[in-house]
């Protein structure tokens, strides 16, 4: 329950700032000028805000509509994401959020059509390319953990029918299903799902959904036709790995059709420095940030051996399941590994 | 921490601190008591002047709280509000404390002024301190952590001129008890203490400063994955040359898979 809401002067009277405050009728709401006053002031620490974040609505100046970061690519044309909302109502703890960001507010832009508009834009610029041109959601926040509050994906998913050369990709932990189980399923939307064993799952994924939940909801959402994608990243290296994640993968395949997959993506864990130094001090006392991670290049990762070995064999775990085209494993050291 | 003696009275009597100096600033602690009150004076510089004094004598974050009156120019006279936001009438800096605590009353922006004044913002509290305390006191201790709390002297019916120190005592005294919830509250949000771990021994090895605290970091992973009995077997002594423990203590680090079912987060 969040008990206070931000709202820049110049939303406060749109209609969707008026309808994500009034889901909260007991919030204190607070009126300000620009998002930044309240987000990126000094001296604030993400771990105890996250024990009760605020809201802040804004709206989204600038450049709306990024390129991705390569680690993001599985296989079709140019690749852009975008983020409606910086950070999460989950607590992931290698969540690299809490090391980007000061606060832990939830911040939603509410200008939903200047981020289409910027998106038509771009996709249009890319309309004579042989392959759809890419946008994610979910790089900064979960694209579905919070969709009863922000109508998100109510809201973008319908405005991708008239984007033909463009796919959006959905990336959750959530199990908010719903919105996308009312309206029929869209060739050009893929729903990916960041999956970890059910142990990892509890120990550091905290708030979100069981793994056993996740897949039931990609279940629902490839019978009704949706694309689904699977992502194992981070792969968490710990004692009995190889056995999690082994559990995880025939659980996984015995109940999706692996034909039906669009996409199967695997990554080490890796922070840039910066952001690694900031987790560990939120987090001093977390395994997490203690166990087998060794800098390379303004990069914290698992150390090459370890990073090559979890990324082979969870990788050679899935090639008895899945066509090993459909596979991504993305290395901090080298080239795509598969 | 409170601009006047009269405002922090109540709280002193609850908690039966004693003064324990008078210059620069009043301090009320106690033996024991993990509470300490501070009277700065009036003013913005007096209090960022006290807050400076006070936070010198610890070096972990603490929670602090700024308790005093102020005016407004409709709310009624006694009533208790949290600040969620101020500014400096000065220079329009504003600052927004982050309201992680959970406060059960009224919040309201606050507007610090140089001097008294019987003119009233619009839909804002005034002082002559706030501003100035949350900028000194974020600079000891996380935002979330320095909250301001005020009560209500003097509007456009009563203006301040009113006012006098037994009836400042008495406009705070009913107050008591919320403010030492949301005390308790702030408190339960302090970050927890540094990782602790029983090799103290080793960091008497000869070696520079850095490489204590390379060893001094290694040891903490080392509690945190659990590895004392590995730590053991290393054998290692104070007197093993810095380079040598350095690398036995890495090498060991990096072969060492965390068990994630010891219910550790
Ligand atoms: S679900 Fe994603 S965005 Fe949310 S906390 Fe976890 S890693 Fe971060």
């Amino acid at each position: 329950m969040v008990d206070s809401i931000y709202i820049e002067s110049a939303v406060a009277s749109q209609a969707r700032t008026q309808d994500i405050a009034r889901r909260y009728p007991k919030a204190t709401l607070i009126e300000i000028e620009r998002y930044g006053e309240v987000f990126n002031s000094h001296s604030q620490n993400f771990r105890i805000q996250k024990q009760n974040p605020s809201l802040i609505l804004a709206a989204k100046q600038n450049k709306k509509v990024m390129p991705t970061p390569a680690q993001y690519e599985t296989g079709g044309g140019a690749h852009y994401y975008f983020s409606h909302m910086l950070n999460c109502v989950y607590d992931c703890r290698y969540c690299f959020l809490q090391g980007m960001l000061r606060s832990a507010s939830y911040l939603v832009f509410v200008n939903y059509d200047d981020f289409l508009d910027e998106i038509r834009e771009i996709a249009e610029q890319h309309k004579d390319e042989a392959k759809p041109t890419w946008f994610f959601s979910g790089y900064d926040c979960d694209s579905l953990a919070y969709e009863p509050v922000t109508g998100f994906a109510e809201h973008f998913v319908p405005a991708f029918k008239d984007i033909p050369n463009a796919v959006l990709e959905l990336r959750t932990k959530s199990t908010q299903v719903r919105s996308l189980l009312k309206q029929t399923a869209q060739d050009n939307v893929v729903v990916a799902y960041s999956l970890s064993p059910k142990r990892v799952a509890q120990e550091v994924e905290l708030g979100a959904p069981s793994l056993a939940k996740r897949i039931e909801a990609l279940a629902k959402l490839q019978e009704h036709g949706w694309r689904i994608g699977l992502r194992f990243d981070p792969i968490i290296w710990h004692q009995d790995y190889l056995a999690d994640y082994a559990e995880m993968i025939e659980g996984v395949f015995s109940q999706l059709d692996a034909e039906r997959i669009d996409s199967l993506t695997i990554g080490g864990f890796r922070l840039p420095k910066g952001f690694y130094k900031t987790m560990h001090k939120l987090h001093p006392d977390h395994w997490l940030f203690s166990a087998g991670l060794s800098e390379q290049e303004g990069m914290v990762t698992y150390s090459s051996e370890i990073e090559s070995q979890v990324l082979t064999s969870v990788g050679e775990l899935c090639e008895p399941h899945i066509s090993v085209d459909k596979i991504f494993a993305y290395s901090s050291f080298e080239e795509p590994a598969l | 921490m409170c601009a006047l003696n009269c405002e922090a009275k109540p709280w002193v009597d609850h908690f039966g601190l004693k003064k324990q100096c008078d210059k620069p600033f009043w301090r009320y602690s106690k033996e024991g008591a993990d509470i300490e009150i501070v009277v700065s004076g009036i003013g913005s510089l007096a209090m960022a002047t006290a807050v400076g004094w006070a936070g010198a004598f610890f070096e972990r974050p603490r929670v602090w709280l700024n308790l005093g009156i102020a005016g407004h120019a409709d709310m009624m006279i006694g009533k208790i509000c949290r600040v969620h936001s101020v500014i400096n009438a000065n220079d329009l800096r504003k600052h927004y404390p982050p309201l992680t605590a959970k406060w059960p009353g009224d919040s309201s922006a606050i507007a610090t002024v140089n001097a008294p004044t019987n003119s009233y913002p619009q839909g804002a509290m005034i002082d002559m301190e706030s501003h100035a305390f949350f900028q000194a006191a974020s600079t000891f201790s996380p935002a979330e952590l320095v909250q301001s709390i005020k009560v209500i002297s003097d509007n456009q019916e009563q203006s301040f001129e009113h006012l006098n120190a037994a009836k400042i005592t008495a406009l705070m005294t009913p107050h008591v008890a919320i403010v030492n919830e949301f005390m308790q509250t702030l408190i339960g949000l302090l970050p927890q203490r540094e990782i602790e771990h029983s090799w103290a021994n080793l960091l008497t090895a000869r070696c520079t400063h850095s490489q204590r605290q390379q060893l001094n970091a290694l040891l903490k992973k080392a509690s945190v994955l659990d590895l004392q009995n590995e730590v053991g077997a290393l054998g290692l002594k104070p007197s093993t040359p810095i380079n040598v423990l350095l690398e036995r203590l890495q090498g060991m680090l990096a072969k060492s898979a965390p068990r994630i079912d010891r219910g550790n987060v």
